[in-house]
């Protein structure tokens, strides 16, 4: 792996497997395929590296492109930060796609110098449950989370957004019912799934409901 | 004048939404976000709405930042009207 030329040591294999079982024994499941393909690249970092959210965020400042940041360089910037630790504290868990790009996720996983005691720090996301078969929410509400989203990204501008991993609270305040968060989580849900596993759960799904209801044409005044 | 409205589909602005939420979490620590608010049919379009999804989530966002602005209900009275 090209990270090891910059001089940080590889993770014995031994020890890989041990990040592994530490982060599906914190996440409660299996771990994705997409995230077994970035463990590679994070436990170099986990095994390196502790810092906490502020050096996260000055380093991320530092980061000349912060959309396209390759693994290589994101490397080179944590070994300046090494402290030896397994686990990032802080905020977020920082870690590299397999495609190089930069990521922070509302989870923190936290162990023990020896790899023992995995625990989940920071919070969860709320239970989603599957919707209904056949549920479909009204339209004019999802329009008006569509516009408050518009809003949000408004007041927000340039700042640093938490919205993709807090969703579901963003939801729960906007809803008339969790149904409709559910329904929303789940389509959100399936898109990630499918790109992640390269399925069509998501066609699949719309489909179910495509005679469910059909657009309704009206009048404005 | 009347103009003729047509109310998206439930599942066409679900998934609009989550790719919202995704265009979001790619630009975290960057600078784009103006871009969506300045010309929001501009990114409905590249989200994959269609014009008549676009005209109405455009429709419903103005009507909702007037409301803001002026402390009105206009976008309960157009939903009331198109119901």
């Amino acid at each position: 792996m090209e990270i090891n030329d910059e001089g940080i040591p590889p993770v014995p294999k031994e020890e890989q497997a041990k990040v592994i079982d530490a982060m599906i024994q914190a996440f409660g499941r299996k771990l994705t395929k997409y995230e077994q393909e970035f463990l590679p690249y994070a436990s170099v970092y986990m095994h390196e590296t502790r810092m906490d959210f502020m050096e996260c965020y000055d380093m991320a400042e530092d980061i000349q492109d912060p959309e396209h940041v390759s693994a290589k360089e994101l490397a080179n910037m944590l070994f300046y930060y090494p402290k030896h630790s397994l686990v990032l504290r802080g905020e977020r868990v920082y870690y590299v796609h397999p495609g190089g790009q930069v990521r922070f996720q509302n989870i923190v996983v936290e162990v023990d110098e020896d790899w023992s005691n995995p625990r989940l720090i920071g919070r969860p996301a709320p239970k989603v449950a599957p919707p209904k078969k056949g549920y479909k929410p009204d339209a004019a509400e999802l329009a008006i989370i569509l516009c408050q989203l518009l809003d949000y990204v408004k007041d927000h501008n340039g700042t640093y957004m938490h919205l993709p991993y807090d969703f579901a609270y963003f939801l729960n305040t906007r809803v008339s019912s969790y149904a409709v968060r559910d329904f929303v989580m789940h389509i959100q849900h399936l898109m990630y799934s499918d790109r992640n596993t390269g399925g069509h759960d998501l066609h699949k799904f719309l489909k179910t409901l495509e005679n469910t209801k059909t657009k309704q044409s009206t009048t404005k005044h | 004048m009347k103009n003729k409205v047509t109310i998206p589909d439930a599942c066409e602005l679900s998934v609009i939404i989550a790719k919202f939420l995704d265009y979001i979490e790619k630009m975290d620590f960057g600078n784009h976000f103006m871009e969506i608010w300045q010309e929001p049919r501009v990114f409905l379009e590249d989200l994959g709405a269609d014009k008549e999804t676009r005209d109405f989530l455009v429709h419903v966002y103005d009507t909702m930042v007037h409301d803001k602005d002026n402390d009105t209900n206009e976008l309960q009275k157009f939903f009331d009207s198109v119901k």
